[in-house]
């Protein structure tokens, strides 16, 4: 009872800021781009959370910074656990050499930080948000592919799977047919982990000031508002709002995770082991 | 005279598809030094049975009648005190060696924990207990074997090993559940020699679906079937002269006494019709036994069958 | 039909591939068509490898499978492929022999979409009649694995491999994990549906008894060899080496002396069973005894004959 509560709740939030993220312009009061009054104004009854240092409208530009949250979270996600399933499935069911050759790749890619190269790479490459994203996931699929790929292995062990080869069904037929459903439960919450884990990766580049500087992002905010005096000025609307918006996304996030997770579980259980 | 006496022993247990009536109305007598076998197949309910007489199930089983061993009810007993009474007087060998024993302890310690729970004995003397235990099971250079881990041990060491564990304590009555499964038929004939022999001054319950294991140990076979006892009778007159259906059927399906099967498959716990509950199975059903539920008879010289047939009553 | 010839298959584990494991050590024998060939043996004697081998699902390491005068081992991978439907495999615990998220209508038709393109009506039909050839209802099509019982399940799994008509069936323990009231319904099952179909083969069990039922010849498989392979009455009625007398009759033994220690290592150069044999003599840990043939059709590995 309770995982379905906190399922629900997750979910709730999750759909509230993807509503937020798909309609922002609908629910701006200003464009949050255009300079449109004085700079550090306080709130007021025309713009709810005052204006930032070249004086947009605060308010707006956090209603636009979810997108960019979410877009990052969920194409990093999509990019790495595509890769990481692929990988980790062909990996476990072939087996042998082809296995061999990519534990020694994942384990030699896996040794490096993913953070610093992420970091190096946005520097170089001029960072455009799809692009820091996509870069995210092809960084982050190892791990993930690893979990696969032991999830693969003891399911071709089983005979459900020597039974089809025995039938003489083509190889990708099984891994689609067969062994894909048996591991989408854990896909479907490592990915939802993943995502979260990009999104908090995609703000903390726009504090560092290595995001898109094309889109507003809530990271970006926060480094905006540290780098022109929003802390020694005491101005905590500026900064406590998209903060808090990462957290609450972030639990709801988890939230919808773990009681996937849960869910998933002990299924997974009775079927593979 | 009887050590352990089951009256109208009912086990249910709630699940999300409804309550599992796993045992119903159970009487059974286990004498001192009596070696009864308890035959059903899977899910008849024969592991609860055992495990209920251990009161090792889950809380919220719901468990009725007595279980009066050595003039002590066990289901009025207090948990500590029950706890005193679980490997001390009564030991369970439980099913499936290699999940039984711990795999990161020694075998030896995993011996010496429940001596040490028990008699109070120090370090030492205690380890000298599990080499004797060791011994006694037949176990190969027990000093070493002692210090090894489980995942050294074959199965049918393994088996011993558990063996060694209900005899630590100098149980009065075994309960041993399924020992034999899954052991190849060279070792589980040793294995059952071992029971026989450890078992000559104590009594035992030995739950099992393996017919020639407990005719080689038991001195009365009790056959279970959906939850309730069908027959009971000395182990002889179960083989030479089954009377109930079920372990006719049972017997004729062996694969040395002509495989022949018994039609349909058994019952669910759940939802158990009222009659007979081999009925839907039986050869021999007639239009009452959909109706009424037989009561166990005794036909003489100690076999009781549950049957219209043989219930004229 | 079937020609096994001196198959091997050793797995290799530990880091540096050190440890070696035979697995099946030098095996041969032959199947006649239509014959159904018993492969007895205790756990980890290799029984089942050899059951993988003979349809390819395994590489051997070496040696050759040859099937209805095709090598096996120089097929192309295309070319095994469609090779398959001739030869099949049933396992031993049917719950995990079929997707446990496929339904039972869909785990039948699947080698049919395989390999046979018919319609859907025409699918349908085949299904339903698969599925009352093995004795089930059409109420179980649009059940799940887990809705079922195990000897169900058992029956679903031959309706399966019996889709696509197969010559030849690799049968690895289908009874070992039921009830034997449902096992006698299988075994039942499984020798009319032999008769029904000409089936050849290979059953592969440790329970000697079941297997003197349904085989006309019988293997007696030992730590990756065949220690004796005769007609069924041979062997189990007139059998010669000291290993199959020991399962035959395993209570005549006397306490410990033959089977002490359940496990210990196997001598390099000498008999597999010689640290278990109660016969065993100083030579026997020398040299491997040879394949004898004592009567017609009846073969020992054994020195001592």
């Amino acid at each position: 009872m309770l995982r379905k509560k906190t399922f629900a709740i997750g979910i709730c939030i999750l759909v509230a800021f993807s509503i937020i993220a798909i309609f922002s312009p609908l629910l701006t009061p200003y464009d949050p781009y255009k300079i449109i009054e004085t700079p550090l104004e306080k709130p007021n009854k025309n713009h709810v959370l005052g204006t930032n240092a070249l004086g947009q409208d605060i308010f707006s530009r956090l209603i636009y910074g979810t997108r960019a949250t979410l877009l990052i979270g969920f194409i990093g996600a999509l990019v790495s656990i595509s890769i990481g399933t692929f990988v980790g499935t062909v990996s476990g069911y072939y087996g042998g050499k082809i296995d061999e050759f990519i534990t020694r790749a994942i384990d030699i890619i896996m040794t490096i930080p993913m953070f610093p190269l992420l970091l190096v790479l946005s520097i170089f490459l001029t960072p455009n948000m799809l692009g820091i994203s996509v870069l995210m996931g092809i960084l982050g699929w190892a791990g993930f592919s690893r979990i696969i790929r032991s999830q693969v292995l003891s399911l071709s062990e089983y005979n459900f799977i020597y039974s089809v080869r025995a039938m003489g069904a083509r190889d990708p037929y099984i891994m689609a047919k067969h062994i894909l459903p048996n591991i989408l439960p854990l896909v479907v919450v490592k990915f939802v982990f993943a995502a979260q884990n990009y999104m908090l990766m995609g703000v903390g580049l726009g504090f560092l000031g290595l995001g898109d500087p094309s889109m507003i992002d809530w990271g970006q905010m926060i480094n905006c508002a540290y780098t022109n005096g929003g802390f020694a000025l005491g101005m905590w609307w500026w900064l406590l709002p998209p903060g808090l918006s990462i957290a609450f996304l972030s639990i709801a996030v988890s939230l919808v995770g773990y009681s996937f997770e849960d869910e998933i579980n002990p299924r997974l259980r009775r079927m593979v082991s | 005279m009887s050590l352990l006496k089951l009256t109208h022993l009912k086990v249910h247990f709630p699940t999300q598809d409804g309550i599992v009536k796993a045992v119903n109305t159970i009487d059974l007598d286990i004498e001192e030094n009596g070696k009864v076998g308890l035959i059903g197949e899977t899910g008849c309910g024969k592991t609860v049975l055992g495990l209920s007489i251990m009161r090792l199930l889950q809380p919220d089983t719901r468990i009725k009648g007595e279980n009066v061993y050595k003039g002590r009810d066990l289901l009025k007993l207090s948990e500590e005190e029950m706890r005193k009474i679980r490997g001390k007087e009564i030991a369970m060998i439980l099913q499936n060696p290699t999940t039984s024993l711990n795999p990161v302890l020694k075998v030896g310690d995993q011996i010496a924990e429940a001596i040490r729970l028990h008699q109070g004995l120090d370090k030492r003397a205690a380890k000298e207990k599990v080499v004797e235990m060791l011994a006694a099971v037949k176990i190969p250079s027990p000093e070493k074997r002692a210090n090894e881990y489980p995942h050294e041990f074959s199965g049918g060491m393994r088996e011993r090993v558990m063996i060694a564990m209900a005899l630590a304590c100098n149980p009065t009555l075994i309960i041993a559940d399924e020992p034999t499964t899954g052991l190849d038929i060279t070792i589980k004939m040793q294995i059952v020699r071992l029971m026989k022999e450890v078992t000559k001054q104590r009594s035992m319950l030995f739950i099992t679906h393996d017919l020639d294991a407990a005719a080689e140990i038991c001195d009365n076979i009790a056959v279970m079937y959906a939850g309730e006892l069908v027959e009971y009778a000395k182990t002889e007159a179960i083989f030479k002269n089954p009377r109930h259906p079920y372990t006719q059927g049972f017997l004729n399906s062996l694969p040395n006494r002509g495989l022949k099967p018994i039609r349909g498959m058994s019952p669910s716990l759940i939802g158990i019709p009222n009659g007979c509950r081999f009925y839907p199975r039986c050869d021999h059903a007639e239009a009452a036994c959909k109706i009424q539920h037989p009561e166990m008879v005794e036909l003489g010289n100690g076999h009781f069958v549950r049957c219209l047939q043989y219930d004229r009553s | 039909m079937i020609e096994v010839k001196d198959l091997r298959k050793h797995f290799s584990s530990g880091i540096l591939k050190k440890h070696s494991t035979k697995a099946v050590d030098g095996i041969s024998f032959l199947m006649e068509r239509g014959e159904t060939l018993g492969l007895v043996g205790e756990s980890g004697c290799g029984k089942t490898t050899i059951g993988r081998l003979l349809l390819r699902l395994l590489e051997p390491t070496s040696g050759k499978v040859i099937f209805d005068g095709i090598d096996l081992q120089q097929l192309k991978k295309a070319e095994l492929r469609r090779l398959r439907p001739r030869m099949q495999m049933i396992f031993q615990d049917p719950d995990a022999s079929l997707n446990p998220r496929m339904t039972i209508a869909d785990s039948i038709a699947e080698p049919l979409k395989l390999w046979r393109k018919m319609g859907k009506s025409e699918l349908k039909e085949r299904v339903s009649e698969l599925l009352e050839m093995v004795g089930l209802n059409p109420e179980h099509l649009n059940r799940y694995p887990y809705q079922l019982s195990g000897g169900q399940n058992q029956r679903v799994v031959f309706a399966r491999v019996l889709a696509l008509n197969p010559d030849f069936i690799v049968a690895d323990e289908p009874t070992s994990s039921l009830d034997v009231s449902v096992q006698a319904q299988i075994l039942n099952m499984m020798q009319e549906l032999k008769k029904e179909f000409n089936l050849t083969v290979l059953f592969i069990s440790h329970d000697l008894e079941v297997v003197r039922h349904i085989s006309d010849r019988i293997a007696v498989m030992y730590r990756g060899k065949i220690v004796e392979m005769g007609n069924t009455k041979d062997v189990l009625g007139y059998g010669k080496h000291p290993y199959t007398n020991a399962l035959v009759s395993p209570v005549v033994i006397e306490e410990d002396a033959l089977l002490q220690g359940d496990m210990k290592p196997v001598n390099a150069f000498g008999c597999v069973f010689y640290p278990r044999c109660p016969f065993a003599a100083e030579s026997c840990s020398k040299r491997e005894p040879e394949m004898v043939e004592v009567e017609k059709g009846h073969w020992v590995l054994c020195d001592k004959i």
